[in-house]
């Protein structure tokens, strides 16, 4: 299935590859199908479709000035790039590229640890460092930090924070991007560039002051295509000596107003790691009056089911981080703030840990209380368990497997917030046919970055339709949902490439003039539109015409 | 020179010390070039010499087939929820020396997660196979991969798990003819529950280079 990128004769292909093969050497340039399986999208809803998503040839650079000479060969022919960490951004696209026929920039081969500082707290790295290999660094050399790992730890910590990626400890850590440290980038000209102290030859601090002096590019290379990310520092928190979690419970639907009101305050004076919401009424929905009260959004119903089963209508599982005292202490003052709003809230201690933990007591999961948390990544340790979501397993009876797409809203960050967008996407779902994965009346916020709260848009699509017909029908019901969800104010923070332009539709303010602002830069610095075109719906001039394509 | 295609045509015949290619081996640039081959060829010359086999102790059928398979002197490594501690203690280690020849029975997640793993690393699946509980109390046997090892399994007999532990063992090498057949057993398998278990082997692409998609 031999194709070519858009635009450019086999001639000229051919031409190019040699010189990739020329720059990087024979054995890291890619063409055939059998070595290009393993960038190709296994989720795609469009996969073995004429529109698939698969790139024409891949090149594995080894270095800086290898990724420069590809850039340049890649400006002498046209030929779009599309470059990858580790390709592992499975349910938002997974290593296929925005354009048909791209040449994949593979940085796997960089994959160097070039800095890991528990002192002054901090690492640079090379794009192919996954969170698995930077915890191993971590432990082989009995680093005093921690990771903040996405659910799977496979990926790279560049990759992740390039898509603007989250983990799940302390705030400040958790939005991978926001936690970098400066980057070095090489532009689409091919010359590589250093952001913040990194642009001061002898800086000793580039991982320490990323703002530099004037303005800062850094956040055009998020979800961005105006360079591709060589080296990039991030922040890394010191290992805490103690961890710490507990539960709260509050009884009524309302109360999830003061509950969220007492957690951002906890949150945002650094006192707790992320909170991890959820409703103990999901037990109830085999209770025929109880499932109808949900999804009729009868909170007095809700309210009197809930009370006479003794059950609380909201929980929140808090982490503490610091010394054993300081984090009893955050715990017992977590309690008093919540009982003051709530005095019917309940509250469980949980675990109780000093570190570092022990296998034994990261695998442990006879807790005082059954935890949704994503324990061992709270505690800075990767882990694969998300994969359940693959295929039929316990923990996912209903095999979402063929349903996977990643799709979250950013919605206020507040309990009235919450449950407005519950009955917002329960009506969108009503209206759009779709039938929803779960009653949205006990469906809670995910509190991934610090200041804001994402709720999941669960949609069982396709009525189990997984033929290509099926699928194509799914994503149009879907563009349907990211159109009504922006009518009523909620943007999508992430998506894969076959709904990349949809979501940037959503942003539209002003005659889409941020869309245009970044189309000017994009034109300006990358005048072939070779980096990445049409990622997160910035498509440069040379491609402009592709926008939408994908609805077709 | 001698291309990829070249070593995969001729893997099964292939001398020890026959170049091979790094391409396949991304981010393993300082990989000993013939390592995979040989210890895949030393043993048994015809087929594939198993280095793991992974099975999901939750399940009845798993544990059945691994006790079959780890008679015939395959390591066996017992997986669950999370397959965390095999890759960082083990697989991970091993694989950044030298691609290996592994089967495993496990849920489908397991199998999404080793084989995404093995392609970063010159490997990829040649044999899947599904087993599937139906209504009536049979297992359907999904199966697809080297025409020589599903062959075997023609009829699968009531004891599908030893029939299934010595086919996995068999695997042949080199560019193989594959196939796809749909088997039915007998047999209530109460373990299975609804969840489908999955058979499957990975192997080095210069070892076995016809890969079998899902």
């Amino acid at each position: 299935m031999a194709i070519l990128p858009p635009g450019v004769s086999a001639e000229s292909f051919a031409s190019a590859i040699r010189e990739f093969q020329d720059a990087i050497g024979r054995e890291w340039v890619f063409t055939s199908d059998d070595d290009l399986y393993s960038y190709r999208d296994h989720f795609s809803y469009i996969k073995d479709q004429p529109n698939e998503l698969i790139p024409s040839a891949a090149v594995g650079p080894d270095t800086t000035e290898q990724v420069q000479a590809i850039v340049r060969t890649a400006n002498k022919y046209k030929i779009p790039l599309y470059a990858i960490s580790t390709g592992k951004n499975f349910a938002y696209g997974g290593p296929s590229p925005n354009v048909r026929g791209s040449v994949t920039v593979d940085l796997k081969r960089m994959n160097r640890i070039l800095v890991c500082d528990d002192k002054r707290h901090f690492a640079l790295v090379e794009p192919g460092v996954s969170y698995i290999d930077l915890y191993r660094h971590i432990q082989a050399n009995k680093l005093n930090v921690w990771v903040d790992t996405p659910d799977p730890g496979w990926g790279s910590l560049i990759g992740n924070a390039m898509d603007h990626g989250i983990g799940y400890t302390m705030g400040y850590y958790r939005d991978h991007f926001g936690a970098h440290t400066g980057m070095e980038v090489v532009l689409p000209n091919g010359e590589v560039m250093r952001t913040g102290m990194g642009a001061m030859p002898a800086s000793q601090s580039w991982q320490e002051y990323r703002h530099g002096y004037g303005p800062d590019p850094c956040g055009l290379f998020g979800q961005g295509n105006f360079g591709i990310v060589t080296k990039m520092g991030f922040r890394l928190m010191p290992a805490p000596e103690h961890w710490r979690n507990g539960l709260v419970t509050v009884p009524k639907r309302q109360d999830l107003i003061p509950l969220i009101e007492v957690v951002n305050y906890l949150c945002d004076l650094s006192m707790c790691g992320e909170p991890w919401y959820g409703s103990p009424l999901g037990q109830l929905m085999g209770n025929t009056e109880f499932r109808d009260a949900a999804l009729a959004f009868n909170e007095g119903a809700m309210d009197r089911l809930a009370a006479s089963a003794n059950l609380h209508s909201w929980q929140v599982e808090l982490q503490f981080y610091g010394s054993e005292r300081t984090t009893l202490a955050n715990w017992e003052y977590a309690k008093e703030l919540v009982a003051r709003k709530v005095p019917a809230a309940r509250f469980t201690d949980g675990e109780s840990l000093k570190t570092p933990l022990t296998r034994e007591q990261i695998a442990n999961t006879t807790g005082p209380y059954p935890t949704n948390m994503r324990r061992n990544i709270t505690q800075g340790v990767p882990g694969l368990g998300i994969w359940y979501m693959t295929g039929r397993t316990e923990r996912n009876p209903n095999a979402w497997n063929e349903t996977h797409i990643g799709l979250f809203s950013l919605i206020g960050r507040n309990g009235e917030a919450v449950l407005k967008a519950q009955k917002d996407f329960a009506d969108v779902a009503r209206k759009l046919e779709m039938p929803s994965l779960f009653p949205n009346a006990i469906q809670t916020p995910v509190n991934w970055y610090q200041f804001a709260f994402l709720m999941g848009n669960g949609f069982g699509l396709g009525g189990g339709d997984v033929s290509p017909a099926g699928k194509l029908a799914a994503t149009a019901k879907l563009r349907e949902v990211l159109r009504e969800n922006a009518k009523l104010g909620y943007g999508d923070y992430r998506a894969p490439p076959i709904l990349q332009d949809d979501v940037a539709d959503q942003y539209s303010f002003n005659d889409f003039v941020l869309r245009r602002f970044t189309e000017q830069l994009k034109d300006a610095i990358d005048p072939n539109g070779i980096i990445s075109p049409g990622r997160a719906g910035v498509w440069p001039a040379a491609f402009r015409s592709m926008r939408g394509g994908m609805r077709s | 020179m001698t291309s990829r295609r070249d070593v995969l045509r001729g893997a099964a015949a292939l001398p020890l010390a026959a170049p091979f290619s790094r391409k396949l081996l991304l981010a393993f640039a300082a990989l000993p070039p013939s390592m995979a081959v040989a210890r895949a060829l030393a043993a048994a010359p015809e087929t594939l010499k198993l280095e793991r086999f992974v099975f999901d102790v939750r399940f009845a059928e798993s544990g059945a087939i691994a006790e079959h398979v780890g008679h015939l002197g395959v390591a066996l490594s017992p997986v669950a929820d999370d397959l965390m501690t095999l890759w960082y203690d083990d697989l991970d280690l091993k694989w950044r020396k030298a691609p290996m020849a592994l089967a495993g029975v496990t849920l489908e997640d397991a199998l999404f997660v080793l084989e995404t793993f093995a392609l970063d690393r010159g490997m990829h699946v040649v044999y899947r196979g599904q087993h599937s509980l139906v209504e009536n109390g049979r297992i359907t046997h999904r199966l697809a991969g080297p025409a020589a090892l599903i062959e075997r399994l023609r009829p699968l007999p009531e004891d599908w798990e030893r029939a299934l532990a010595k086919a996995l063992t068999e695997c042949p090498l080199g560019a193989v003819e594959t196939t796809r057949a749909e088997l039915v057993t007998p047999g209530a398998a109460l373990s299975l529950r609804d969840m489908p278990l999955y058979s499957w082997i990975i192997a080095p692409r210069t070892v076995v280079a016809t890969r079998v998609e899902s």
